[in-house]
């Protein structure tokens, strides 16, 4: 029973994990290849479940095959990039500090919770913690780091990466992204941009019901998480993988 | 972010612009990266790393050189956006390609610089906390409780300690109220009251004989001009003050002492504004109050800036082409952008500057952005200048960049240190220049001399000499880390009565003004005068919370206000039929704006105030009513005259 569960659960946290890493690579390169779309189109198809918004961005991604296609670029940055002043910026502060600034509070809390697993970003100081797309990237890295102890059979160590992952939603992407989502909703014409926005809302729409079902601890571990993070210390992985 | 208490001039406080700098440094908007706009103006934009930014601009420099047989088809405009010495780099980063074509002069105060140049050598006002110390003070067409609050600390003070305080301004200013006495006079006839003043003191012997006999050049002609064109009646109908106030106010003036005139850089932005400088100068010539404490005629100084110019001064390398650098007026871009020949100008290069939303005739500069192959600004925020740009560079903020300031108003130097890392990818000026030289003798060795590395702070130490270490008391630059640093001698202006003009003396009679053109007397030159097609004068003066088109864009300015109007007289709006925030069209033969009204007595019946401003999101722009007239003077001490901004003419209608 508890081999069957794993190998469920292993092959789900593998498709968030793709999905995780593809609104991470739209987020940090600026632009999704071909294969990318088709990725993402396929993953999301298996997670989408009943979401209503992602069954419409998944609809409406399907239009989008030539990525980057000018017209998606420049919503693209008029979105989340600049020059001017952006429709949706990307980044936690923004929509959960009052001064609605960068580098505030919730960029250090964010920060934080990367130095408790020995990471910090490339561009410290430079680019904000909260910047989405790094915390897509820190999610991926959880997500990485927890399927590689569940191939291994280490379920404490596994679960300890899901329960950080389970914290970090819960603290920081569960608190903004649907807003942000919202903001791009609004503004966006593009069947991308629109369409990964969609996505991207009923994704986290569902994950946040998941974690919340799941808080007991997830099914396959027996005696519940750990609290020994001895395995996080002196990790010095940086977080692009 | 606080003011520093070391220093005595600000006193540990910062204006509302000042404070208001971390909406910049860490505010969303930003620009963040090096980016191309793929048709001028459409709003299509892509991101570029900046060595594709580099390598686009390098190739075009390269290709203009090799098409032209030089560099001055590139076009350099920077001016005021920051005053911290390094920015210089950017002159030196132009100057190190070859020849180039530059936008020369300064559209603040020219008129006002050379007025001063004429008759005392050069400007120098006294220390501005020296204020505390006069006894009467005439703040003429300037706000400095809008635009120096630090200095009206100064002011108050005075008043508290017996000074009486007279503002002279055609608009009932924040100052104004302040003021004990307010004398609204009809705007660009300044120089008409300064001589009905003159002349009543003459004629009532209350001028400083022994001041004049030892220290001046031309009082008798000056004398001699006043007796035979200027009467107190004829002053009064110029100005629209009432002789009697006219004589109370050269009386008090000429009799209180020490007695100091603040003079503004609103009341010389005029067709007459130098000349009505030269005549206020006089008067305090005249009563002796030149190189006293309390006393002097304040414009600015710029004795503090005696910085080496490292980053700016390069070599140009050889063989590069044309004789040397090209002048433009900075005061009518646009037009000469266009009218530049032999060779046409090709590239623009935007750095510290918004032509865009500050120069006159929006829709002339418009156009010569048009005509460009390629147009690169270097900014912190998205604007109407960035708009009709090709690449957009993304500027540091003062707080990631090390660099020197000094003022020049009051006698201060600041090191800024750098306290956070570039947010982004924003890069100072001088790294820019570095990193643009090194990609351009990548691509053709020998085609830029400037350096292509260097540590920033190690820059900044190498702007400062033994002049400025003797004038600021310092053993050396890093002594400014401890704190702020002041001039430690020469802050009563001309106290050593050594003029810096041709005589040495002070020049009522100014052969130099007459080699420039100008009446070698301040004489009384009309103020312009509005058609009956255009009979409203329309002043935009500085607003409370904007230096130009800075500040008023971030989100705490915003919040305060966020929408420009047309302040007009009861009597002109009832004229025209025009109540509270009606939408009024202002226009004239170049342009027009359509902004709602504020019906306000502290603006005289026969003018509008429209204040200057760029408020982000909004098609504002009052500069696409002003005509590049110039002002008559500025051409010597700047290269450029002035523009008179406060002679525009308009009609307006309720729409």
């Amino acid at each position: 029973m508890l081999q069957n569960l794993r190998c469920e659960d292993i092959a789900q946290m593998a498709e968030r994990f793709q999905l995780y890493n593809l609104l991470r690579q739209y987020f940090h390169n600026n632009s999704l290849t071909e294969q990318q779309i088709e990725d993402l189109l396929t993953v999301s198809s298996q997670v989408a479940g009943n979401s209503q918004e992602m069954a419409e961005g998944i609809c409406l991604l399907r239009h989008t095959r030539q990525y980057p296609e000018s017209e998606a670029e420049y919503e693209y940055n008029t979105l989340f990039v600049g020059p001017g002043k952006l429709l949706a910026p990307p980044f936690e502060s923004y929509y959960r500090n009052a001064e609605r600034t960068l580098m505030q509070r919730e960029t250090m809390a964010v920060r934080a919770f990367y130095t408790r697993l020995g990471l910090a970003c490339e561009r410290l100081n430079s680019t904000p913690d909260d910047h989405l797309a790094t915390e897509l990237e820190f999610v991926c890295y959880l997500h990485a780091k927890a399927g590689r102890f569940l191939e291994k059979g280490m379920l404490e160590q596994a679960c300890l990466f899901l329960e950080l992952y389970r914290e970090f939603f819960n603290a920081h992407l569960k608190n903004w992204i649907a807003e942000h989502c919202q903001d791009v909703l609004r503004q966006a014409r593009t069947s991308l941009c629109r369409g990964m926005a969609l996505i991207m809302l009923g994704f986290f729409r569902q994950e946040e019901l998941r974690l919340e079902l799941s808080k007991e601890g997830f099914p396959w571990i027996i005696n519940g998480p750990t609290q020994d993070e001895h395995l996080l210390k002196g990790q010095q992985d940086q977080l692009r993988q | 972010m606080d003011g520093d208490p070391g220093s005595t001039y600000t006193r540990g406080r910062l204006c509302a612009k000042g404070y208001s700098y971390t909406r910049s440094v860490y505010s969303p908007d930003r620009i963040k990266y090096p980016m191309r706009q793929k048709g001028r103006g459409s709003g299509n934009w892509q991101r570029i790393s900046w060595d594709e930014a580099y390598t686009e601009i390098a190739q075009t420099i390269l290709n203009i050189k090799k098409q032209y047989g030089s560099t001055l088809p590139v076009c350099l405009n920077k001016y005021s956006g920051n005053f911290d010495i390094m920015h210089y780099g950017i002159e030196g980063m132009l100057t190190s390609i070859g020849n180039t074509t530059r936008a020369t002069g300064t559209p603040c105060w020219p008129a006002g610089i050379d007025a001063q140049t004429f008759d005392f050598g050069t400007i120098v006002c006294n220390d501005p906390e020296d204020i505390v110390n006069s006894k009467y003070l005439i703040i003429w067409g300037a706000n400095p409780a809008w635009c120096s609050v630090h200095s009206m600390y100064f002011v108050k003070e005075a008043q508290r300690r017996g000074c009486k305080i007279v503002a002279i301004d055609p608009l009932l200013s924040q100052t104004a109220s302040k003021a004990d006495l307010y004398i609204q006079i009809k705007t660009s006839t300044d120089g008409a009251l300064a001589l009905g003043m003159a002349r009543y003191i003459l004629d009532n012997d209350l001028y400083d004989g022994d001041w004049l006999a030892k220290n001046s050049k031309g009082a008798e002609e000056f004398f001699g001009y006043l007796k035979n064109n200027i009467t107190l009646a004829w002053a009064a109908e110029k100005t629209g003050v009432p002789q009697h106030v006219i004589e109370t106010l050269a009386r008090e003036y000429a009799t209180t002492k020490p007695a100091n005139i603040w003079i503004g850089y609103g009341m010389q932005r005029h067709t007459n504004g130098g000349q009505n400088v030269r005549a206020i100068d006089a008067l305090a010539a005249m009563t002796g109050n030149i190189g006293k404490s309390g006393g002097g005629a304040q414009y600015a100084q710029l004795e503090t800036w005696g910085f080496n110019y490292h980053a700016m001064i390069q070599k140009k390398p050889e063989n590069s082409g044309g004789s040397g650098d090209r002048a433009i007026n900075i005061n009518n871009f646009g037009a000469e952008v266009l009218n530049a020949k032999e060779p046409p100008i090709k590239m623009l290069w935007i750095a510290c500057r918004g032509p865009i939303t500050q120069d006159p005739e929006t829709a002339v500069v418009k156009k010569a952005f048009e005509a460009m192959d390629l147009v690169v600004t270097a900014d912190m925020f998205m604007n109407p200048t960035v708009e009709m740009s090709d690449i957009v560079l993304p500027i540091t903020t003062t707080f990631e960049t090390p660099g020197v300031n000094v003022s020049y108003w009051h006698y201060w130097m600041s090191l800024n240190e750098q306290a956070i890392k570039p947010m982004f990818e924003a890069k100072n000026d001088v790294t820019i220049a570095m990193e643009l030289s090194a990609k351009l003798n990548q691509l053709e060795k020998g085609s830029c001399t400037y350096p292509t590395s260097g540590d920033l702070a190690e820059w900044v130490g190498k702007e400062f000499n033994d002049g400025i270490h003797k004038q600021f008391g310092i053993s050396g630059w890093q002594d400014l880390k401890k704190g702020p640093a002041k001039a430690k001698g020469s802050l009563v202006a001309w106290q050593d009565g050594k003029f810096r003009t041709p005589s040495g003396k002070y020049e009522f009679w100014s052969d130099e003004a007459r080699k420039y053109g100008h009446y070698p007397l301040p004489v009384y030159v009309e103020e312009m005068k509005p058609e009956s097609k255009y009979p409203l004068r329309c002043i935009s003066p500085h607003w409370k919370l904007n230096i130009h088109s800075q500040f008023q864009n971030l989100d705490w300015m915003d919040t305060v206000n966020n929408a420009p109007c047309l302040e007009i007289h009861p009597s002109l709006a009832a004229k025209y039929g025009i109540r509270e925030r009606d939408s009024v069209k202002m226009f004239n033969d170049i342009g027009y704006i359509v902004l709602p009204a504020k019906i306000s007595e502290l603006v005289p019946p026969d003018t509008v105030a429209v204040y200057e401003a760029w408020y982000k999101g909004k098609k504002f722009n009052v500069n696409y009513t002003v005509k590049a007239i110039p002002a008559d003077m500025g051409k010597k001490a700047t290269g450029s005259p002035g523009i008179a901004f406060h002679d525009n003419f308009v009609n307006i209608q309720k729409v």
